[in-house]
């Protein structure tokens, strides 16, 4: 019994001095559950006295690169992928006097080739793509695709024959942001159709552009419509011209122009901002006919407003499709109806879980 | 044909396909490809601008060259022009002096340091306290101690540091350097955004103030039961928003069952449920109309944007 | 027996017809002169606050003291009026609990007004000093890629700030390694970019509190990133602005909270300093007179009708 008592005794004793005479230590090491890698899960094995760790990092350089100071034991960081990283911790205390140094063994993260939190988006653009995808080979089978019919889209050839009979020009604005915004490309998409039937009703194009390379494009685009209505002298490429890449400079621009010009007829098909409703107006006050079209969802009242028709969100993205009557181009539009409705579904359903409370459903939406 | 058509929309293709996939690959070299093709895209953009500026020159000059309508504001144009790029790349001003050693007499170059950094004509305490805090404690090895406030010419510049000599003080002409000059006080650059720029843009932000106001009253009509509501919301929302809706209605607030009519309450409601699912439907729409037009730009089905059919 | 109407009453009915094609010149003028009256002749009309306000403004209060905050200015000289007020009020409510600020800029113009706010707030309000309480990064051109680059490396992103310094030789960013490590984003914006994309790709990615001050008009975007959880509340406009002061004030004069020396000192600076609250009276009679016009608007246009139908 005394025995069984010295020894637990001293099994005790050997605990409390290891502990208390424990030496510091760092482990590092790459965060499995990263799917883009980069990250370190950081663990300082803590010593006696210490109150605040200095956490350094080295990549085979002979200086070692200041990390954090912390008094945390536990915490990531990031380094570069593929790279073997070394990290030293040194533990200061009250005083800030250095009590002991150690170093962790290298360690090297690796991105993965799934990013498997994004698992739920991928089947989402799947099921979206194919849905498009196949509808847009459906159609060219020649079947027949209804398609509502949109005021606003109706009223193109008209606004065009109106600045005709005018003898006034017709006025494109293609948004004012750049090529990189599909905005603008559904834009000049339709800028395409429009030059065709300016250039068949021989009326007078002007379009103003806010960015150099959507001068570029539109140009381009602009061109190749009046060559394919067999009117390339009618063409110039001073129709396409640039004023600014300022908001409300070219907003000033495309104002005075209207109002020194007038046009009868005035496209805005694009991506706006504030600067739409003082264009939209100074359109109203000069008297032309004015049909809008664009994605961004607090521009579009302003548009109704002011204009005279406004294709509203999905409407200005399927124009191309309206105009150019193309099968492939309507079977992409039912596809894109098709997404929508399944869309719908999955809302209702989630709005039934939800207030049931079955959570389940939510989280098969949930990204990060 | 080929090289105006085909390899653009094999480009596209291609590009297209990598890009979309690369959000879901983060190994290399997928990993990073999105962030350095924004970058390539800001490159190209930026020497684009080039174009755009030869375009803007082109056009109006000839109408200031040929006299025609509306010349002057041409010349207006061109001159901005000429004169923004003279301020950012040829004369930039911004020009300090450089305290390295306040001398036997500190409180009078104080007093001195304080008149330059003094934005209202008024040496005050707040002014005086400053120019100690700045340049109480120049650096041991004599290092510059910089005016955060510098001037525009050449000349009154010197004029400081002389003065600053004069008091006892050692003190050196220092000059922004070019890049900083941009936001540099006491710069040409400066000057042209806070008197031309700033004033304009404002300017033509507020009209929106009044088309609001005359698109509202032409449009906001009782034609049917649609617009009756958007009319009525439009109002609640205008006046619910503003201090006069919540002060109109305070009334309501000591009354129980009449809280709900509190303007700004009614207000918050339209804004937080039926114009949120509003915005909400539209933005899905639209989502789903970028992924069409996408597609059908990556498939090369639509082509008209790049010259073709 | 038919009904007669006196001359006067025939007259303000052909009056109120012809309304309706009312010059927009007059429309203008009048907007210009209510406007202009309550800034000479301040209503002081009571400022109450909105859930929106309120919850951004506690989900600011709630960080602890030393918390770093990282304030991104997305706006310009057109939008200044109405996003420059919030931007100080929120480094006033800031630097009076001791909170530290990273500061960047996404659009160009941002750098200015970034440089404008720092220059009132932090050192001439508070006298804080550069590179210990706050920093400046500077504008960098890439919109959502400097978001992405933030996320995986600071450093690489904004090696200088905007004075340049190596942002290693600034104590305020020793242990800011990527957007993760700040406890806080708030975005300033105007537009493109701006809240969205924060939210998008660093707020919602790093699982780390966003909050944005905006244009009134860009709320409706916003909304639904609120009522899913992505945002922390909005300061919505120059109403959210005047809000936001309301309540910096309120904090300071009740003592809620963390309060500094500092800011009890400048609380009189700052009542006197209340520009989007000012300018709210302003803002409201121009709303009634929008109404109003949209009332008399409406009135004449079924005048006119009645009269087209007798006819």
């Amino acid at each position: 019994m005394m025995l069984k008592r010295i020894t637990c005794l001293l099994i005790l004793l050997l605990s409390i001095g290891t502990f208390a005479f424990a030496d510091l230590a760092i482990r590092a090491e790459a965060d499995p559950s990263e799917p883009e890698g980069n990250q370190v899960i950081i663990s300082i094995l803590p010593m006696k006295g210490a109150s605040n760790y200095i956490v350094q990092k080295n990549t085979g350089e002979a200086e070692w690169l200041p990390v954090l100071e912390t008094s945390d034991l536990e915490f990531e960081t990031n380094i570069d992928n593929d790279v073997p990283t070394t990290f030293k911790v040194i533990a200061l205390d009250e005083n800030r006097s250095v009590l002991a140094e150690a170093v962790s063994k290298e360690v090297v993260t690796k991105a993965k080739w799934f990013n498997t939190r994004r698992t739920n988006r991928f089947i989402a653009l799947i099921i979206i793509c194919g849905t498009i995808l196949y509808f847009i080979s459906r159609a060219r089978q020649n079947k027949k695709i209804y398609l509502r019919p949109v005021a606003g889209l109706q009223a193109f050839e008209e606004a065009v024959g109106r600045a005709t009979e005018m003898g006034r020009s017709v006025l494109f604005v293609p948004g004012i942001m750049d090529l990189d915004q599909v905005e603008t490309i559904s834009g000049l998409i339709i800028l395409g159709h429009v030059a065709k039937m300016t250039a068949r009703y021989e009326a007078e194009l002007e379009v103003p552009v806010s960015r150099s390379l959507v001068m570029e494009s539109g140009r381009e685009t602009v061109q190749a419509s009046y060559i394919s209505e067999g009117r390339p002298d009618l063409f110039s490429a001073d129709m396409v011209h640039y004023y600014t890449d300022d908001q409300f400079a070219f907003a000033a621009a495309v104002d005075g122009q209207m109002l020194r010009k007038k046009p009868a007829a005035v496209f805005l098909q694009g991506k706006f901002y504030a600067e739409s409703l003082i264009m939209a107006e100074t359109g109203n006050s000069i008297g032309a006919i004015q049909i809008a079209g664009t994605g961004s969802p607090s521009q579009i009242p302003f548009f109704v407003t002011a204009c005279d028709y406004t294709l509203i969100g999905e409407e200005f993205f399927a124009a191309s499709a309206y105009l150019g009557d193309d099968p492939k181009l309507l079977g992409s539009i039912k596809g894109q109806d098709i997404v929508k409705g399944i869309l719908m579904a999955a809302l209702g359903l989630g709005v039934i879980f939800e207030t049931f409370n079955l959570h389940f459903f939510k989280k098969l939406f949930v990204g990060s | 044909m080929f090289w105006k058509r085909t390899i653009p929309a094999i480009i596209v293709a291609a590009v297209g396909v990598i890009m979309l996939l690369s959000w879901f690959i983060p190994h290399a070299p997928f990993g990073n490809l999105e962030i350095h093709a924004t970058q390539w895209y800001d490159i190209i953009a930026s020497f684009a601008m080039i174009l755009g500026a030869l375009n803007l020159l082109k056009l109006q000059g000839t109408k200031v060259v040929k006299r025609q309508k509306g010349w002057p504001y041409s010349l207006a144009a061109v001159i901005a022009f000429f004169m923004t790029l003279t301020f950012g790349f040829f004369i930039k001003g911004g020009y300090y002096p450089n305290l390295i050693d306040v001398g036997d007499n500190p409180e009078a170059v104080y007093q001195k340091i304080a008149e330059v950094i003094d934005e209202d004509g008024e040496v005050t305490p707040f002014d005086m306290g400053e120019a100690r805090m700045l340049y109480g404690n120049p650096g041991p090895s004599g290092e510059k101690i910089n005016l955060h406030k510098a001037v525009v010419s050449k000349k009154t510049a010197q004029k400081i540091v002389d003065e600053l000599e004069e008091l006892g003080a050692t003190a050196t002409l220092g000059e922004l350097n070019w890049g900083s000059h941009v936001q540099g006080t006491g710069t040409y650059y400066r000057w042209v955004f806070y008197s031309f720029f700033t004033p304009l843009s404002a300017t033509m932000f507020a009209l929106l103030a009044f088309f609001v106001a005359s698109a509202s009253y032409r449009a906001f009509k009782i034609r049917n039961a649609e617009a009756t509501v958007l009319l009525v919301s439009g109002i609640l929302i205008m006046l619910g928003r503003v201090p006069l809706g919540a002060y109109l209605t305070a009334w309501t607030q000591n009354i129980s069952w009449l809280s709900w009519l509190h303007l700004p309450t009614i207000q918050e409601w339209l804004y937080q449920y039926p114009n949120a699912a509003g915005a909400r439907a539209i933005m899905i729409g639209i989502g789903l109309g970028i992924v069409g037009t996408s597609l059908r730009v990556i498939l090369g089905i639509e082509k008209s944007f790049m010259g073709g059919d | 027996m038919a009904k007669t109407r006196s001359k006067f009453t025939e007259r303000f009915v052909d009056f109120l017809g012809k309304l309706d094609s009312l010059d927009r010149r007059i429309i203008f003028l009048i907007i210009g002169l209510v406007v202009l009256f309550p800034l000479l002749v301040p209503l002081g009309l009571p400022i109450e606050t909105t859930q929106l306000t309120e919850d951004a403004f506690y989900a600011l209060d709630d960080l602890p003291v030393n918390a770093k905050v990282l304030l991104s200015f997305e706006y310009g000289p057109s939008t200044k009026p109405e996003i420059h007020p919030m931007a100080i009020s929120v480094l006033r409510h800031l630097f009076s609990k001791g909170n530290k600020v990273i500061v960047m800029c996404l659009w160009p113009d941002g750098l200015f007004m970034a440089n404008e706010a720092l220059d009132l707030v932090a050192r001439q309000e508070f006298r804080l000093e550069y590179g210990v309480d706050y920093v400046n990064l500077g504008y960098r051109p890439g919109n959502e890629a400097i978001i992405k680059g933030i996320t995986k490396s600071f450093k690489a992103n904004f090696s200088i700030d905007s004075k340049g310094t190596p942002i290693t030789d600034i104590p305020i960013m020793h242990d800011i390694q990527t957007a993760r490590d700040v406890d806080f984003i708030f975005s300033l914006s105007a537009g493109y970019p701006g809240a969205i994309e924060w939210v998008l790709y660093a707020g919602d990615p790093l699982q780390v509190p966003v909050s944005s001050g905006n244009t009134s008009i860009q709320v409706n975007q916003l909304l639904p990133y609120v009522k899913s959880g992505q945002m922390k509340g909005i300061v919505a406009g120059m109403p959210g602005a005047a809000e936001y002061e309301t309540m910096v004030i309120r904090k300071i004069e009740e003592n809620i909270g963390v309060v500094t020396d500092e800011a009890r000192s400048l609380l009189p600076n700052f009542k006197d300093r209340r520009n989007a609250t000012k300018f709210m009276d302003a803002q409201s009679i121009a709303h009634l007179m929008i109404v109003l016009f949209i009332i008399l608007g409406n009135i004449s246009y079924f005048v006119k009708r009645r009269k087209q139908r007798k006819y």
